[in-house]
């Protein structure tokens, strides 16, 4: 039996498609269908100068603007040999892992309505509310911040920033247990979870898997510890990897991930110096010809973007690496021998945005 | 006044039946917008929200709303779907649940058909409920109603056994196969729940009554997530509310029953015996809702092996158990 | 690394047309475009290299000539390899990396899907973000931009 699941479908996450081929309820094939959101967006950066190309990339990956905005603002100062203030990383990083705490409560939420625990979307999006009330009050927007400049950030932090992100990670480290009690220490969730979608090791380096499915995996590949950029370097963290690859790690990788990123923003928090926030640029801004990328370790893996410039105002080809694309390739691989009900499973283990594979 | 209609009334038997069973299919639409509405705030109390708020005092009216837009759709018929089933499914899903009603007491004398075997007869009607759901998913002409309909027979039919068996278990101890009579006992000799052997045919009595009606952990059947609502997938409109209102209602009479065979029915103090089986019936309603909100779904495999490895097996030790201290 | 780059330039020579190492544990080889998949299964292959982690692969249009980048990283090493290379507009042919590395099989059907360009040996080489009726290639720089070329339709019915 052939089942299309999608494009329109409460748990594809956005217009996702895949046809499957049933054996009763066990999959035999998959095939994703994508491209229902293509929206061109690297050749229209090549027809813009190089700065105005940010706010695409908060239509890339909506969950995680930030992340998007910082991946190709950190591409064009390394193709400018721009430099930033020490206080603008500082404040990047502390935005950076606000973003990832926002994407990660999303995940938590959908996975569990996904699973049919409905009662835990309403939680995480309780406690995501208050993120995204913190980053308005910063960047002014809830979804598409584009706040990232090249060579710093627009503006400094509002007063009295510091102690409400630090009144908000008191209070959400509270809410992690609230979130243990409610999905990770139930039988039935683990027994859903447990074993399920497992990637080897070996799989998910072949096919490239970044972010929490690499590390769930058993690979310790998180860009902020292979390669740091801005300050992760300065700051203190763990990179929690677990062996078993299946979705119950997956879940387990985003979970730590959560309470990491608090500890990040304490100690960005404790230890931001003063300063400028941005270099100065000229009106017209053009890098010397050649081939420049970055890598930013954005909430749903390795994002990076690829620039190619010969000197002029525009790029001549901006390529965006995106992590959801890469690792939904692998999702084939992982539903051979599934049931149906572990297709939602397993896709949501995955947490695609099916913005930035379509781009 | 009264006294002078059921005088009338008891001249012609058939027509009193008639009109007893009228108001009790009424009363079968009614009580799922009281459920529903009740699960909604509880839901809403759970999830940290409001629920319903604006239609009526605290949002009271808003499932009569709900119904009458549902009233008010467009009745849509899937191209190629087996149009005589289609049509007919919810009608005999909302039967079932009417003719379940007819026989359970509400109150001492309050029961439309009096019958000696009601337990039995309950069993009988309420599997109807399950060639519905198959008639539904398999006249739909689609891939999602079919494997939700699928679903639901395996899992019904699996979770029916250790139900009817801890049933079974209750009418041995008791000696009655009349709901009427069961209740009497348990007026005379305290409630049954107390009793061992009930006491863990009442455990596996929940765990089925749960997947009979098809909410989380087992609501496999419609899984919103992965089938798109399973069975009822492409009904709309007036079928898909029977659907609904069976749903809703047969929450209510499992519950009820419930209520009958381990709690005693309307037995209680000070307050009226009608007041007390609505009572324990929502009773046991908020905790129903309160595991549906709180723990994810099971996979069908896991829920089947559930059913026959452990549930089957201790329903039928526990049925010789009752057996052999039921005895007298 | 240092061990590493002089093998690779004694065992393919003329092929690594340029190479410069950008930081301690980066290298950015140029090569020929003939020994493309023969230098990523060395790079794949060979113990001081054990490249094993394909993280991206894109092509770009100069107006003159499609480059091509493709970046690896050694999980074992955590080194970085950017190799780069050249192919015709008019004959955009090159070999596959799909069998070596499985999770470049998506990023070349998006190239062929953008640009045209033939990866020879790919399994499964078709339209992956545009719809498999698809006239030209957008992403090349001649591309004209037609609603007539490419008219909307309606979604197509599976079985």
């Amino acid at each position: 039996m052939v089942i299309n699941v999608g494009p329109q479908h409460p748990s594809t996450h956005g217009v996702l498609r895949l046809i499957l081929t049933l054996d009763g309820e066990q999959i035999v094939a998959c095939e994703p269908v994508i491209g229902y959101l293509h929206r061109g967006l690297e050749k229209m950066m090549e027809r813009r100068p190089y700065r105005h190309n940010i706010p695409f990339t908060d239509r890339l990956d909506y969950l995680a603007a930030l992340s998007n905005n910082l991946g190709i603002c950190q591409c064009i100062e390394r193709l400018g040999g721009v430099e930033v203030p020490e206080r603008a990383q500082y404040i990047r990083v502390l935005l950076m892992e606000l973003q990832r705490i926002a994407s990660h409560l999303v995940f938590l939420g959908t996975f569990g309505t996904d699973l049919g625990a409905t009662t835990m979307f309403l939680y995480a999006f309780r406690e995501r509310e208050m993120v995204l009330d913190l980053l308005e009050e910063c960047t002014g927007a809830r979804l598409t911040y584009n706040w990232v400049r090249v060579g710093g950030v627009p503006d400094d932090l509002p007063e009295g920033f510091g102690q409400k992100v630090l009144d908000f990670a008191k209070l959400f480290r509270q809410r992690i247990e609230e979130y243990d009690m409610l999905l990770t220490r139930n039988r039935i969730f683990r027994s859903r979870t447990q074993g399920v979608g497992v990637l080897p090791k070996e799989t998910a380096l072949a096919y490239g898997c970044s972010g929490p499915v690499a590390r769930a995996s058993g690979i310790p590949y998180d860009i902020r510890k292979v390669a740091p950029y801005e300050v992760y370097d300065r700051v203190e963290f763990d990179v929690p990897v677990f062996e078993d690859g299946d979705v119950w790690a997956r879940y387990l990788v985003r979970m730590e991930e959560l309470r990491q990123s608090l500890r990040i923003i304490e100690q960005v928090l404790r230890d931001m110096p003063d300063g400028p926030v941005q270099t100065k640029l000229p009106k017209i801004f053009k890098p010397p010809a050649g081939i420049a990328y970055s890598r930013v370790e954005s909430p749903r893996g390795e994002l990076s973007f690829m620039m190619v410039s010969d000197g002029s105002p525009n790029p001549v080809r901006v390529h965006i690496r995106a992590p959801s694309f890469v690792n939904l390739s692998v999702l084939p691989r992982l539903l051979e021998g599934a049931k149906v009900a572990d297709l939602v499973a397993i896709l949501g283990s995955i947490d695609v945005v099916l913005g930035e594979i379509d781009r | 006044m009264i006294e002078a209609i059921t005088q009338f009334f008891k001249q012609y038997p058939l027509l009193w039946t008639f009109v007893k069973a009228v108001v009790l299919a009424s009363f079968t639409l009614v009580i799922p917008l009281a459920v529903i509405y009740v699960e909604r705030k509880i839901a809403g109390f759970i999830q940290s929200r409001l629920g319903p708020l604006h239609v009526g005092p605290q949002g009271a009216f808003q499932t009569a709303a709900d119904a009458l837009k549902l009233l008010l759709k467009e009745d849509i018929v899937p191209e190629g779907a087996d149009k005589r089933f289609f049509y007919l499914a919810p009608y005999i899903a909302f039967i079932s649940t009417v003719l379940c009603f007819m026989v359970l007491p509400f109150a001492p004398g309050w029961v439309a058909l009096e019958m000696n075997v009601a337990v039995l007869f309950i069993i009988g009607v309420s599997l109807f409920n399950v060639v519905s759901i198959l008639m539904a998913g398999w006249s739909s002409n689609n891939k999602y109603s079919l494997l939700g309909g699928l679903r639901a027979v395996a899992q019904l039919l699996s979770y029916e056994i250790p139900m009817v068996l801890s049933v079974l278990a209750v009418v041995f101890y008791t000696g009655s196969l009349s709901l009427t009579g069961i209740i009497e006992y348990q007026v005379k000799h305290g409630w049954n729940i107390w009793h061992p052997p009930i006491m863990i045919a009442a455990l596996i009595y929940f765990i089925c009554a749960l997947a009979e009606i098809n909410r989380t952990p087992f609501d496999l059947p419609e899984a919103e997530s992965e089938l798109v609502s399973g069975f009822n997938t492409e009904y709309s409109g007036m079928r898909f509310a029977f659907f609904f209102a069976s749903e809703f209602a047969n929450n209510f009479f499992i519950t009820a029953f419930a209520a009958a065979l381990f709690f005693g029915g309307w037995d209680g103090p000070v307050l009226p015996p009608i007041v007390w089986t609505f009572l324990k019936v929502f009773v046991m309603i908020f905790v129903f809702m309160w595991v549906r909100w709180t723990p994810p779904r099971l996979r069908i495999d896991q829920i089947l092996r559930f059913a026959w490895q452990l549930l089957v097996p201790i329903s039928l030790a526990n049925l010789l158990f009752a057996i052999a201290l039921g005895v007298r | 690394m240092n061990q590493a780059i002089e093998n690779l330039l004694q065992r393919f020579g003329e092929a690594v047309i340029e190479w410069t190492q950008v930081s301690p544990n980066e290298v950015r080889l140029t090569v020929s475009a003939s020994h493309w998949r023969d230098i990523a299964q060395y790079l794949h292959d060979d113990p001081l290299w054990q490249m094993d982690y394909p993280a991206d692969l894109t092509v770009w249009d100069t107006g003159n000539e499609f480059g091509v980048y493709l970046r690896l990283w050694s999980s074992v090493y955590n080194h970085n390899v950017v190799v780069l290379t050249s192919i015709s507009r008019e004959e955009a042919r090159i070999a596959s990396l799909a069998t070596l590395y499985p999770g470049v099989d998506w990023h070349e059907r998006e190239m062929y899907d953008m640009y045209g360009v033939i990866f020879e040996g790919h399994p499964n080489l078709k339209r992956i973000l545009l719809p498999d009726d698809w006239e030209g290639f957008p992403f090349r720089k001649d591309y004209v931009a037609e609603p007539s070329g490419n008219p909307l339709h309606g979604p197509q019915p599976v079985n």
